[in-house]
């Protein structure tokens, strides 16, 4: 889980103004081609479009501002990020009053767009910030409207017959309600979307800490079993190969200590392989980077099934190898994708019946590299299929049939493709049979 | 035959005594240290492969350990015996370079001398 820092939420938040103006330019333009060409309104449109591309230079300015910023070493990214949107709403406010100038100034109800920015405002910047940029519309809006109202400015008007009041710039009784009313109502929902803002924010700030919290918790935790494992490994590693040793050399033990060594030698087994498992998952989380080689999946899934024939062979098993030549070379891990295969079509065998088939393919499709591995066996009832790469869960009937596993393997396996920046799925029919597709990004 | 002179490091002196017991007994000629009396070993004895099994912790032995065959005895082949290969899974690029093989362990006996001979027959060629 990725963590939005309060920096990271304030530039995307800052992106996020650039693409809704790009929006509000296509509004601009086509509400001018349309005003003109099909209601027939007499409009300034040159001017209008000017403005449009005002708009467009200020997105671009500000684009450029904030790739600038966020790409800037030793640089305090908040504050920074900050005067950019200062910067694009007062660019905002310029041209919305310039628009509205050429549109009817107080008499075309368009100015109630000027909500929008303080709204805006109020969510991105401070609160004295957000105030700021209100009186800021306020006194535009205002100069604009007194300066019409006294002649200094011309009127433009919107002239649509018997819809608009064409008059109403002249009326200083209108003039001064509107003004008013939108002067006070202005302010109360700056106050109000300040004060919910604010709380948000700091909802979100705790928020983004409880998840730091988190994240250091989980990297203590596999930090702490790393060193666990790697630990306790040690010795049975010391244990395994001794008794592996004597083991080789058994011919000269007493049969009971033969028993004896075999049981111990197996339990060993069994102890390392499990620490193994936690040892690689962990190295997994704490590592972003991997050590990468060119590897041969054709070789890596027969040498997991030749290390795992015994089993099969016992069980009678028979293996259907459908391998596409064209994606046999991965750009990989070759230790996580031994263990991917090493898990899969161990468990395909565990969990086959006897006489039972087993089907390994990798399939060239589009920009994916398409590996499934299908058995004949005891299938995962539908309820219990997307907990199968939970850590520790095993399905129900594996736990009636008596059938262990240590309860990492498939985290494990699921971990590991991600890591190659894959996808791991798996479909089972309650009947029996189970397929597990790991989907592999193509590499050039 | 003539007989294979072996290195062997070992930070563990159990696993040295197991190690060492199990080449001996393939009818190798074994020399076993520690880190701390490696150097003198290395620039005293011909040696046809050096067996390391040494922890890639914090203290950076593996690495100076490697730097130090490799700088004595450049041509010498290396085995590098790891706890779960977790060399091979992050980005070591540096160990990578400097050995031969690395062998996961718990080491099973035979696997241990098939790689030697597999590494020694390769030198011969």
């Amino acid at each position: 889980m990725k963590i939005i820092t309060r920096d990271e939420r304030l530039v995307q938040r800052a992106y996020w103004m650039v693409g809704h103006r790009w929006l509000a330019i296509f509004v601009l333009a086509a509400f001018t081609w349309l005003g003109k060409n099909i209601f027939d309104v007499d409009l300034h449109e040159k001017t209008l479009y000017l403005l449009a591309i005002a708009l467009i230079v200020v997105n671009l300015i500000s684009l450029w501002l904030l790739e600038f910023i966020t790409h800037k070493k030793d640089i305090n990214l908040y504050k920074s990020v900050r005067l950019v949107i200062h910067f694009q709403l007062i660019c905002d406010l310029i041209i919305i009053t310039t628009v509205l100038h050429f549109t009817g100034g107080i008499s075309n109800p368009f100015f109630i767009i000027y909500i929008s920015h303080m709204v805006i405002s109020s969510i991105l910047l401070t609160r004295t910030g957000a105030f700021i940029q209100t009186t800021l519309a306020l006194l535009l809006f205002g100069i604009l409207v007194f300066f019409e109202f006294k002649g200094i400015l011309p009127h433009y008007c919107l002239c649509m017959e018997n819809i608009t009041n064409h008059e109403l710039y002249k009326d200083p009784y209108y003039i001064l309600k509107t003004y008013a009313v939108f002067a006070f109502s202005s302010y109360i929902l700056v106050y109000v979307t300040t004060s919910i803002g604010h709380r948000l924010r700091s909802q979100e700030d705790k928020l983004t800490l409880a998840l730091e919290q988190i994240k250091y918790n989980e990297e203590f935790k596999n930090r702490y079993l790393m060193r666990m494992a790697k630990d306790v490994l040690k010795n049975t590693a010391v244990t395994q190969t001794n008794l592996s040793f004597i083991n080789e050399n058994k011919e000269s033990l007493p049969e009971k200590q033969e028993k004896f060594i075999e049981i111990s030698l197996n339990r060993t087994r069994q102890i390392t392989n499990y620490l193994k498992n936690i040892l690689y998952l962990t190295t997994i989380r704490l590592n972003s980077n991997l050590h990468r080689q060119v590897v041969s999946l054709g070789d890596i899934i027969v040498e997991a099934i030749s290390g795992q024939y015994e089993l099969a062979e016992e069980k009678d098993l028979s293996f259907n190898l459908d391998l596409d030549e064209s994606v046999d070379k991965y750009y990989a891990n070759k230790v996580l994708f031994e263990s991917i295969f090493k898990h899969l079509i161990g468990n395909a065998i565990k969990f086959s019946e006897n006489k039972g088939e087993i089907t390994v393919a990798t399939k060239d499709k589009l920009r994916k590299i398409v590996i499934e591995i299908r058995n004949t066996g005891m299938g995962i009832p539908k309820e219990e299929i997307r907990r199968i790469f939970e850590e520790y869960y095993q399905a129900s009937n594996a736990k009636v049939k008596g059938i262990k596993g240590d309860g990492i393997g498939l985290s494990l396996v699921k971990e590991a493709v991600e890591k190659h920046n894959g996808k791991i799925k798996a479909t089972s029919r309650p009947e029996g049979g189970t397929s597990f597709v790991i989907e592999l990004p193509k590499q050039k | 035959m003539e007989q294979k002179k072996i290195l062997l490091v070992a930070d563990d002196p159990d696993l040295s005594f197991v190690y060492e017991a199990i080449l001996t007994s393939k009818g190798y000629i074994v020399t076993a240290t520690d880190i701390t009396k490696l150097e003198n070993h290395i620039k005293k004895g011909l040696f046809n492969l050096a067996l390391i099994d040494i922890d890639d912790d914090e203290n950076n032995n593996l690495p100076n350990v490697l730097h130090l065959i490799k700088r004595t005895k450049p041509g010498i082949p290396v085995i590098s015996l790891t706890l779960v290969d977790e060399i091979s899974i992050d980005t070591n690029e540096e160990s990578h370079e400097k050995v031969d093989l690395f062998l996961e362990k718990p080491i099973n006996p035979d696997s241990l001398t098939d790689a030697i001979d597999d590494i020694l027959s390769k030198e011969i060629e």
